[in-house]
Order: C-alpha cells, then structure tokens, then sequence
C-alpha cells in the first residue's frame, strides 16, 4: 500500500473514532501538546491510561467480589477511572463511568456488577481501536511519510 | 520524515520525584513559576507535566497527598519559606487524598506565617466538593485534564490579590 493510501486510511478511521462517539475533543487536545520535543505523546500519555485502567479495573472487580461491598471505594474508583478517561477523550468509556456512579449510590450489587461489565467492554473497544490507529501511524512512518493534520468540521 | 526516536520512558515505575524544566519556547507564561503537583494516575499526570513544561514551567512531581506534604514541611522547617509557587493537588489520590494534604499543610503553615496557593484538580463537575475544597483550605479549583487558559487565568487572579 503506497503512502498516500495509508494516509487516507488514517483519516477516514481517526474521523470514524469521533463521528462513532469513541473520542471526544479532548482526544485532540492532547494531539495540540504534541510537538518536535515530544513527538510521541499522545501515545504515551495513552499508554500511561492503559496502565492505570488495567490496574483500576483490577481494583473494580476485586472490591465487587468482597461479601460486603463498599460502595464509597467502589465510587472512588469509578471517578478516577471516568477522570483518566475524560483526560484521554475516551468518551464512551466516561459514560459508562457516569451511569456506574448512580448504581453506587443506589448501593445496587447487581447493577454495578453490570456496570463494570459494560465499563470494561467499553473500554476494550477503545483500546483495540486506539492500538489499530497507533499501528497505522507507525506504518505511516515506516513508510516514509507523515501523520496528516486532522481537521475536523462536524 | 521519521517520527525522531525518543529514550524510552520506564512507565513500569513508581513515579518519581523529578524536577523538569520546559524546551525554549516562544510563548511561556508559566516561566519561573514553580510547581508542586501531588497526582496519583500517571495519565493525568503526563498530561498536567506536559501542560505546565510547555509553557516555562518548573515541576516537581509526586505520587500523593502524604508525599506532598513532606515536601512542603521539609521546606518549611528548613527554609522557613515555601519553595515552590504553587501546589496542584489531585482530590482523589487513594493514599491521602488532596482535602486531607491541604488542611495538613496549612496546620504546618501556622507557625510561619506563609500561605502558599493550592489549586485543587478535581473532576467533578462545579459545585460538587466546593465546601470540602474550602473548609480544607484550597483556594481555587480546576479540572483534572489541565486546561491551559483556565490555569493561567487562576494564576493570574492568585497573582492580582496577593
């Protein structure tokens, strides 16, 4: 596939990301702190994300398993992962961290089993999708050519 | 053009303390404003640190609202003065959160007679925490995922009433 193509490529799947509710403008905030002294921040600073989920996600579960759930713990990790999430413009993910804070203050067991369910579904979608566009921009420039400047009017 | 390779960062650590200065850029309004930012997601933190240091920024990091207040106090106690300009404090760290770092720091302020600013980072939405934010001693609050202009209006609003 020749450069011009692969680039094509990006733009339609990076448009497809926010038309589809994955992203959100945030996610372009993040691309405004790239420049040359940090060429690879976006994906780092998402990488970090990666990290923390997989580590709150751990905590989610385990504290729904104890006998005696603790709903403010299972809250307070809730906001930080609709926090880390919010910062990376992984929009669906966000939302589903919103609608999982009603079921902890409910104090609903079951719901919130549901919940980190669907926050983890979520949030695995948005990863696949983000690694399939991080892979593309390295081929890109394996390729020998560069990112294009997205502009979004929509 | 290849993307330049950059010396890989070993995320698998603890976040450590570091003190990092910003490239020479044009526009700097952060120049030799110290920051102490207390953040506990690595995320968040990559993108506060990138925020300030792209602006003129000096930031120390650390990992919670007990090793923030270390900080403060060792700075207190040896130079009677704060060191750093202002404090960034995450609400939410797990191992002391910000409300508790900041009612602690200012019990330590009282004997010296010092008042640094704390800006809490917090992501509820307005409202929310304000009276634990007051009655903790925090003086303004932003969001988590830093946003420039807000940040630079909040330091210009600290700098105009001192």
């Amino acid at each position: 596939m020749e450069v011009g193509q692969m680039q094509r490529q990006w733009v339609d799947y990076t448009k497809s990301l926010f038309l589809e509710g994955f992203l959100d403008g945030q996610f372009l905030q993040l691309q405004q702190l790239q420049d040359e002294s940090n060429p690879d921040f976006v994906v780092e600073v998402v990488s970090l994300f990666f990290e923390d989920s997989e580590k709150l996600l751990n905590d989610l579960t385990r504290a729904l398993e104890q006998p005696s759930v603790d709903f403010k713990r299972v809250d307070a990790h809730v906001h930080q992962f609709k926090g880390s999430s919010s910062s990376i413009g992984a929009q669906r993910v966000k939302n589903a961290c919103i609608a999982f804070r009603n079921f902890c203050e409910e104090q609903n067991t079951e719901g919130c089993i549901r919940c980190v369910q669907q926050v983890k579904q979520e949030y695995y979608l948005v990863k696949n999708k983000l690694e399939t566009l991080f892979a593309m921009e390295q081929q890109i420039v394996a390729a020998g050519g560069s990112i294009p400047i997205l502009e979004l009017s929509f | 053009m290849l993307a330049s390779k950059q010396e890989p960062v070993d995320y698998r650590r603890p976040l450590p303390h570091r003190e990092t200065e910003g490239p020479d850029k044009t526009s700097r309004p952060l120049v030799g404003k110290k920051f102490l930012v207390a953040k506990d997601q690595k995320a968040l933190t990559h993108i506060a640190m990138k925020t300030l240091t792209h602006r003129g920024a000096t930031v120390k990091l650390c990992g919670n609202g007990e090793e923030a207040l270390d900080l403060v106090r060792n700075d207190l106690v040896t130079h009677r003065k704060h060191r750093y300009d202002y404090i960034l404090m995450d609400c939410q760290m797990l191992i002391m959160d910000g409300f508790e770092a900041a009612r602690e720091i200012r019990k330590e302020e009282k004997s010296y007679d010092v008042h640094i600013p704390i800006i809490a980072l917090t992501s509820h939405e307005q409202g929310e925490e304000t009276r634990r934010m007051i009655e903790a001693g925090m003086d303004h609050h932003l969001t988590k995922t830093l946003k420039l202009d807000r940040l630079l209006e909040t330091i210009t609003s600290i700098c105009f009433f001192k």
